[in-house]
């Protein structure tokens, strides 16, 4: 086994946050290029309905931009959540998206070097018990559950917003926060967000098992048979 | 840090509630103004107080908007302000106005608006 280069400066965070830095770049562009083309649709808007065009920092600090925001990055945090959560408890045989068949369940202190069964290395929390370890033991679901509802309350509280503001230009009475959230309205944006998201997974799942993607930890090793479970490459 | 985030957050929700406040007292002012004008009488002021298509509507058919525009029924007194973006809604005792923020003013975009169940208003005054 050939040992790893020692990088230092830019060049070894850079090889060591590669896919951390690539996806955070990606998301600045995107929320940048969702700016723009929501400005132009924003402006759109508002000369059909005979107001005057808005600036590029009055957009991003408007309700539509929030909501349009938001309601994505929930429907992300909820997929994130449900498939840490359930992927505790449900399997996929074939899939390396899945744990091995048998394996469902929080398995045992040993496997998860929990407690007496922590290494020199392991977390200092993994040493712990009680409270402490039961709280980091679920962290990272807790975590995305917490931004899930957040960013969902966010949603609901900008899209309230940006709705009356449709609502008057309409003519008509703007509602209330609980009316919003039993809106069409709310439910169309979440659920639309919702039903890729799950579909996405599903796929994953799915088509994990027979297709491969040589060198991708998402992926089975080419070679290794459809039925085999938890393995990635 | 605890107690700097909490008072850091307090500012914020003042800030923006004073925002808001602010904001409904420009709509309060340019809706009664528009009431008090058409209640005087003064139709060239009450135009004046119209959007660009609200003025546009009343005009059509070759109708005198100073003349047609105190036609409307008195409004009465304030009861309800609401603003969301740049539209908002005054609700007085005899009339119903909806407005839009053109620039730094805010300008009538319909009066004398009639509640329709499960539709938009009826008004005579729209644009």
């Amino acid at each position: 086994m050939t040992g790893v280069t020692e990088l230092t400066g830019a060049r070894g965070f850079l090889r060591d946050n590669g896919l951390w830095t690539c996806f955070t770049l990606l998301f600045l562009a995107t929320l940048a290029g969702q700016s723009v083309a929501g400005l132009a649709e924003q402006n759109h808007q508002q000369i059909a309905d005979g107001l005057i065009p808005v600036s590029w920092a009055q957009y991003v600090t408007s309700s539509d931009f929030a909501t349009d925001v938001a309601e994505n990055w929930q429907s992300e945090y909820l997929q994130f959540f449900l498939y840490i959560v359930v992927t505790v408890w449900l399997v996929q045989r074939g899939s390396p998206e899945s744990k091995k068949v048998g394996d469902a369940g929080l398995e045992s202190a040993r496997a998860q070097r929990i407690g007496r069964f922590a290494g020199p290395d392991s977390p200092r929390p993994a040493r712990s018990s009680g409270g402490l370890l039961r709280l980091y033991a679920n962290s990272l679901g807790l975590v995305m559950g917490v931004i899930f509802g957040a960013s969902w309350l966010a949603q609901s509280i900008a899209g309230r917003a940006a709705y009356n503001d449709q609502l008057l230009r309409q003519l008509e009475d703007p509602v209330s926060w609980w009316g919003y959230v039993g809106s069409a309205d709310f439910w169309n944006r979440t659920l639309q967000n919702w039903q890729s998201e799950f579909l996405a997974v599903a796929s994953m799942v799915a088509l994990s098992i027979y297709l491969r993607q040589r060198g991708s930890p998402e992926s089975k090793p080419v070679g290794t048979a459809h039925g085999a479970t938890g393995i990635e490459g | 840090m605890r107690g700097r985030a909490v008072v850091g957050a307090a500012f914020a929700a003042v800030v923006l509630a004073a925002c808001g406040s602010a904001r409904d007292a420009e709509v309060r002012t340019a809706a009664t103004a528009f009431a008090a004008a058409v209640a005087d009488g003064d139709g060239a002021a009450a135009c004046a107080a119209l959007t660009p298509e609200a003025r546009r509507g009343v005009q059509s058919f070759g109708r005198d908007c100073a003349a047609t525009i105190v036609q409307l029924p008195p409004a009465g007194i304030v009861e309800a302000v609401q603003v969301w973006g740049d539209s908002a809604q005054v609700r007085f005792a005899g009339d119903v106005v909806f407005l839009a923020e053109l620039g730094d003013e805010w300008r009538v975009r319909a009066a004398g608006c009639r509640a329709r169940p499960g539709a938009p208003y009826e008004c005579a005054v729209e644009g």
